[in-house]
């Protein structure tokens, strides 16, 4: 489903970030991407939602080449995507409500069943008493927890998440972790990247371990031993 | 709404409201629309008055006839000239009505002879060429005056008159546009996070734009709706202030006064889609 043939990323001339990297994710699997900073990890996720263009290689996403497509296919397909940065990018003039909402927006007014559901995803979260607020008064995990909840809202097929229990308390981190296993479950394909050792533990699915621009190892699955 | 409806999240997300300029953008379209309203009101009103000159002239016909003719051979040759198709009157002036006219222009009008003047009421249909061949035939010495000479001075004044309002509208418009122009830019500039928000959850070329483009129709015709109203008044005015005027305003003018900034929003909205279109790929 997502696949990623002898792809290269170069910044500039000199600047190689990817080497050569291969993998595939098959639908509906759950995957980590670990690996030390300035692996290259965010700019597998920009190729990955076609914010960059990989200078060697091809993506294969949702059955189509990411270079063949013309604007309002990367639209489309970006639609079955939920992103969530490492930086909550929230934007500051919306509410966490307003925020959340906005992928379900891009097709219209609100139904009222769209409207309940985010409102289900931020009890979910646990800012059901922050709906209002805006997102310079949220703490940093508030913000992470924000920031997802907008990335699953419109249960996409396809989440990334870079670093998303970075700012977030373990208890906090592990719902988060569920939240994402419950929706593998309903089909999503996930791939997380996260330096969290006892997250990585908790949750064993099988790990790309990226160093130096190429994936250096694959860690099989394992058992997902579920801890509540 | 004209370009799709969009929910309150989207709208709030990518708006141009935040810029000063833009929430300013609604009275500049009020007082361009205003010019553009009132000059065309103008340019109508100018075209009605001219048009009825125009027609009470052409329909006007003097001959001036020497001294020596007879108020018989007036007479008889009358009769000829009167049955000519077009000819509508005809009327020989007596002299203490030529002297009346003379008098302006001659201090001592009173002292010599005075000229025979015959004056015609005419229309279209009178074949001057055959006439005025006529009148030459029959008296050799005449002076055939029509306004002809005067007529094509006062069009070329009247069509410099509308040359100029048409040029003023056209710097209005291009005002219109630049300001558009650079205040989409600046807007969507200052927003690019949110841009590039919306462009990674999704959102099409033709969403953004669309969304952009709702801003400033509505903005538009606020400020079309605004101008409207005033140069309605302001007409209403012109008309209690110069009754001589009110003929000439037809429902023509208001039409026009009423549609003319309607361009001016087309335009502005021309120009977002143009300003966007280019931008929302830079992203």
């Amino acid at each position: 489903m997502i696949q990623l043939d002898n792809v290269t990323l170069e910044y500039g001339k000199s600047t190689r970030v990817l080497n050569n990297v291969s993998f595939q994710l098959e639908s509906g699997s759950f995957h980590f991407l670990t690996g030390p900073s300035g692996a290259g990890k965010t700019s597998i996720f920009k190729l990955m939602y076609m914010d960059l263009l990989p200078s060697e290689g091809n993506i294969t996403l949702f059955g189509r080449n990411t270079k063949t497509l013309d604007r309002d296919e990367i639209s489309m397909m970006r639609r079955k995507m939920g992103l969530v940065f490492q930086d909550s990018n929230l934007l500051p003039h919306l509410s966490v409500r307003e925020n959340v909402a906005l992928p379900l927006s891009l097709h219209g007014p609100l139904k009222e069943e769209q409207t309940k559901c985010v409102n289900e995803i931020l009890d979910w979260v646990g800012l059901s008493h922050r709906l209002n607020a805006c997102p310079s008064t949220l703490s940093g995990g508030e913000k992470q927890r924000a920031a997802i909840a907008r990335a699953v809202v419109s249960r996409p097929r396809f989440l990334i998440a870079d670093e998303p229990t970075g700012n977030v308390d373990d208890e906090m981190a592990r719902r988060i972790m569920y939240l994402f296993a419950e929706l593998n479950k309903h089909g999503t394909t996930v791939l997380i990247a996260t330096h969290d050792a006892s997250i990585l533990k908790a949750f064993p699915y099988p790990r790309l371990y990226l160093r130096g621009g190429n994936i250096i190892k694959k860690v099989p699955e394992q058992t997902v031993k579920r801890t509540a | 709404m004209i370009f799709g409806t969009f929910d309150a999240s989207a709208r709030k997300a990518l708006s141009l409201n935040k810029d000063r300029v833009f929430r300013a953008f609604t009275i500049l379209i009020v007082i361009l629309g205003w010019v553009c309203g009132i000059g065309t009101a103008g340019l109508v009103t100018l075209e009605n008055v001219y048009g009825a000159w125009q027609l009470k002239q052409r329909s006007q016909l003097t001959l001036y006839l020497s001294t020596d003719v007879t108020n018989k051979e007036i007479e008889e040759h009358l009769v000829v000239l009167s049955s000519y198709e077009g000819v509508e009157s005809s009327k020989v002036l007596t002299d203490v009505e030529t002297r009346a006219l003379l008098e302006p222009y001659f201090e001592n009008a009173q002292n010599f002879p005075v000229p025979k003047v015959v004056e015609f009421d005419v229309t279209q249909r009178l074949n001057r060429l055959q006439f005025d061949g006529k009148v030459l035939e029959l008296f050799p010495t005449a002076e055939i005056d029509d306004a002809r000479s005067v007529l094509e001075s006062v069009a070329r004044a009247v069509r410099a008159t509308q040359g100029v309002t048409l040029a003023l509208s056209g710097i209005v418009f291009a005002i219109v546009a630049f300001v558009v122009s650079l205040v989409v830019r600046a807007g969507v500039r200052g927003q690019s996070k949110s841009l590039k928000m919306l462009q990674y959850m999704g959102a099409s070329d033709s969403f953004l734009i669309r969304l952009i483009l709702n801003q400033v129709f509505l903005r538009a015709s606020l400020g079309w709706a605004f101008s409207t109203v005033i140069v309605a008044v302001t007409l209403l005015m012109m008309m209690i202030g110069l009754p001589e005027l009110v003929a000439y305003m037809r429902p023509s003018v208001w039409i026009a006064a009423a549609l003319v900034p309607v361009g001016l929003v087309i335009v502005a909205l021309g120009m977002t889609y143009h300003t966007m279109k280019h931008m929302v790929k830079s992203f």
